[in-house]
């Protein structure tokens, strides 16, 4: 079945006064994908997702979400967008449920519905029992949380989250990483940008490396990984302190295979998933025992350098 | 849906705190008690013994001060408030988030400025209310102190909607904190210009007040303290006039680039048109003024003596019309982009494809089309009886000419139905409609105000017309009334078929989104 194109981004280029923020950026973003946007600081990340949520005057280029003309139809594509920055703006004299009702109410929600859609958003992010606290008295985390909240208010079809872990302690971080999971099950579209690899690396399905205001390199995880698609790259760790690839030698269906570090090897052989069970058997018939066995797919770190991305933070 | 601003309702509620509301509250009645007792204790050590003469001090420097302290609080004081509250959400980036709503920029407008200044207008509606105190006390006549109200209230808009479009896209760390206060700067240059007797000064209502509250003096012209009114082209006018000329003028074309500005981040203060038409206005300003200076060779001590510049009811009215005109023709713009970006949603849904359309805004276009459509009418029932009462002055061109810029101001006014229907069809909010009343109720108002500043009971009804082209004095004749018939079936014609448009258009809007 055809993928449907979400966003459409073509030779997109952003001036500023003296500074080339963009240039030649071109990528598409299939809906239900969550997208990494992967780059130093200062590599157009920001830019380009200003740019997406209709904020920031483009250059030139030419960008269609969901088949709207940006420049034209921004209008329509404010709709059906949500946009979350990298630091949480919000106004700290409101509370919780005060400031969500300001957004339901800017985004046309029925005055009968928002109360409901408030309750649920604060409980779906866990913010319930502060919602009579004021904004200010909320900690960094779940002020991040609550922004996530109200960028979810209107229900958008495409999501952009411009950093959203930055400035997060490791439990933060993690409360988010689950709650962006559980938006990216619902069938959303998300772009999310970082510059932190492995921020991104459990839960995007194709990612985009940018540096200097180019896009490097982008795709899905799995295309773009290097694997090609009829053959898979398994770990394997064994027992015996022994040479494999000299034992596999004889084994038609390897194609390439590599001691990573100890007893565990990498090892890509021919075909699809059901090829493994095979190769299982091959290993143990010579009287090798097997310790632990994955299919592995290459992480968004090992794409980044491959890119030839040379900046990292 | 005609009050729904939701940034004005959420900066009320930070504002309707207790601790916060109690304490505007404890102030601006601090400062009314102090300032009441300093004037009674002033009045008093002057005329301990002289009744009369205390109650007419007393009540005249409260009334004074009354007004100084509502410019004081709306005009400055709202003002950098609304340029802070602007810069600190811009600092923070949190207006980004209410760019992206689907809120028009009119509502975020509208939003910001009486929302961020609320706790402002609760301490200007105690100083407006109890400066009523000084009218039995002898003070300023009741009308000029509302007339004087009136006139900060609209100056203040005025600033508040400048200090809007000079803080919108420029963050604190860019400007640097001192800057929030810089349109009180610009206030201070402007009042410093308006002694030094620059046009910049008009901006204030100083001028206006000036020429209101001296005493024995009207409202309108009059030849006691000419020295107070403009010459403008072959005419003296009225300081507040002129005000409002100006008011509106640049009021408008900063009011089109804050709306411009707050859709987008990065845009330039003044767009190409906005700049064309800026340029327009000092011109058509500098011209008045200098043919102005040229034709009246304003010697004042002559133009004191002359009472030859008593100015005629007409000329007020064909001024106040202009005025209606210039207004409308701003609105009439306003919704042409709306009107194109109609057309291409509707090529759009012959296509078929997906038009998105926020249906509970609704509402409100009934709302706005009833004000439209009451208003209308209104204007032609009112108009129609007065011209056919025959007040008319037996002069065919004059009358030829009256026939046809009654036509011609039907014709526009069915134009901005149309127009505000449009705009409001495409799910914007109504803020033209509140435009509207309040022309409709400026203008009136004005002539209410000039029927008694003139003593002429007769010339209240003029007050119920926002057009009224055809109130003049004259004898009737039967050429008037003839005039005044084929005005009326033209003029009905014109509604007739504005009403089919709309029956039309109804139709159409039932279609599409029904």
């Amino acid at each position: 079945m055809k993928e449907e194109i979400v966003i459409e981004v073509e030779n997109l280029r952003v001036d500023f006064e003296n500074v080339v923020a963009c240039k030649n950026v071109n990528f598409k973003v299939y809906k239900g994908e969550i997208f990494g946007l992967v780059g130093p600081n200062g590599a157009g990340k920001t830019t380009t997702l200003k740019v997406l949520s209709t904020l920031l005057k483009y250059t030139w280029g030419k960008i269609k979400i969901f088949g709207y003309d940006i420049e034209k139809d921004f209008k329509e594509i404010r709709k059906i967008v949500g946009f979350m920055p990298d630091f949480p703006p919000v106004y700290n004299e409101l509370k919780v449920w005060e400031f969500l009702y300001l957004y339901a109410s800017s985004y046309r929600i029925e005055k009968e519905k928002r109360m409901s859609r408030i309750e649920a958003l604060l409980n779906t992010f866990n913010l319930f029992e502060k919602r009579n606290s004021f904004i200010g008295e909320l900690s960094r985390g779940m002020k991040q949380r609550l922004i996530l909240a109200k960028t979810l208010i209107h229900d958008p079809e495409i999501l952009l989250l411009d950093e959203p872990a930055s400035g997060l302690d490791p439990t933060g971080r993690k409360e988010l990483g689950e709650m962006l999971k559980k938006i990216g099950k619902s069938g959303k579209t998300v772009i999310i940008s970082s510059h932190i690899l492995t921020e991104l690396a459990d839960f995007c399905t194709s990612v985009g490396i940018m540096e200097k205001g180019e896009i490097l390199l982008y795709g899905k995880i799995d295309e773009i990984s290097g694997i090609p698609k009829d053959k898979t790259l398994i770990r394997l760790r064994i027992k015996e302190n022994i040479d494999l690839k000299e034992i596999l030698g004889d084994y038609q269906k390897i194609e390439k295979i590599e001691k990573i570090e100890g007893n565990c090897w990498k090892i890509l052989i021919k075909g699809d998933e059901n090829s493994i069970p095979e190769l299982i058997k091959f290993v143990t018939d010579k009287g090798i025992s097997i310790v632990e066995i994955k299919k592995e797919k290459e992480d968004i770190q090992t794409i980044y350098f491959k890119s030839g991305a040379k900046y990292v933070t | 849906m005609l009050l729904e601003l939701p940034l004005y309702n959420a900066f009320k509620r930070i504002q309707l705190r207790p601790t916060r509301f109690i304490t505007t509250l404890v102030l601006t009645l601090f400062v009314l008690i102090f300032i009441t007792f300093i004037l009674w204790f002033d009045t008093y050590q002057k005329y301990p013994l002289y009744t009369e003469i205390f109650f007419k001090n007393f009540g005249r420097n409260f009334s004074y001060i009354m007004i100084i302290l509502q410019f004081l609080t709306l005009t400055l004081l709202g003002t950098a408030t609304v340029e802070s509250r602007v810069r600190l959400d811009t600092t923070s980036g949190i207006i980004s988030f209410h760019k992206l709503t689907p809120l028009s920029p009119h509502n975020l407008i509208w939003g910001y400025i009486l929302g961020s200044t609320f706790e402002i207008y609760i301490s200007w509606s105690i100083f407006f209310i109890f400066g009523f105190l000084g009218v039995p006390l002898k003070g300023i006549p009741f009308y000029k102190y509302l007339f004087s109200s009136f006139l900060i209230v609209l100056s203040s808009i005025f600033f508040h909607i400048f200090a809007l479009m000079n803080s919108l896209g420029r963050p604190l760390i860019y400007a640097g904190r001192g800057s929030i206060l810089s349109s009180s700067f610009f206030f201070v240059i402007i009042i410093i210009s308006f002694f030094h007797k620059l046009d910049i000064g008009f901006l204030t209502p100083f001028p206006s007040l000036f020429g209101i509250l001296q005493e024995k003096n009207r409202i309108f012209l009059n030849s006691y303290y000419s020295i107070l009114n403009v010459p403008f082209f072959y005419f003296y006018i009225p300081p507040f006039v002129y005000s409002l000329i100006l008011w509106i003028s640049f009021g408008s074309i900063f009011y089109f680039s804050s709306k411009r500005r707050i859709i987008y981040e990065e845009n330039p203060f003044f767009s190409k048109k906005e700049s064309i038409f800026l340029l327009c206005i000092i011109c058509f300003l500098v011209i008045g003024r200098i043919t102005g200076i040229l034709n009246l060779n304003p010697d004042f001590s002559f133009v004191e003596k002359s009472p030859s510049i008593e100015t005629k009811a007409e000329f007020y009215i064909f001024l106040s019309k202009i005025i209606i005109l210039f207004s409308s023709i701003i609105l009439l713009l306003m919704t042409f982009p709306r009107r194109l970006d109609l057309i291409r949603q509707f090529i759009r849904k012959k296509r078929g494809e997906k038009i998105f359309w926020w249906e509970n805004e609704a509402s409100s276009l009934i709302i706005n089309f009833l004000i439209l459509i009451i208003s209308v009418f209104s204007i032609f029932i009112i108009d129609t009886y007065v011209s056919l009462t025959g007040l008319l002055k037996s002069c065919w061109l004059e009358n030829i000419l009256r026939i046809l810029i009654f036509i011609s101001s039907m014709l526009f006014f069915n134009f901005l139905i149309e127009g505000c229907r449009l705009k409001f069809e495409k799910g914007a909010d109504n803020i033209s409609g509140l435009i509207i009343v309040f022309w409709f109720l400026l203008i009136p108002v004005s002539y209410i105000i000039y029927a008694l500043n003139v003593e002429n009971p007769k010339l209240l009804f003029m007050s119920f017309s926002p057009l009224p082209f055809l109130i003049f004095t004259g004898k009737p004749s039967a050429e008037i009334r003839n005039s005044a018939f084929l005005c009326l079936i033209i003029t009905n014609l014109i509604l007739f078929l504005t009403f089919l448009f709309w029956k039309k258009a109804k139709i159409d809007f039932g279609e599409k989104y029904g």
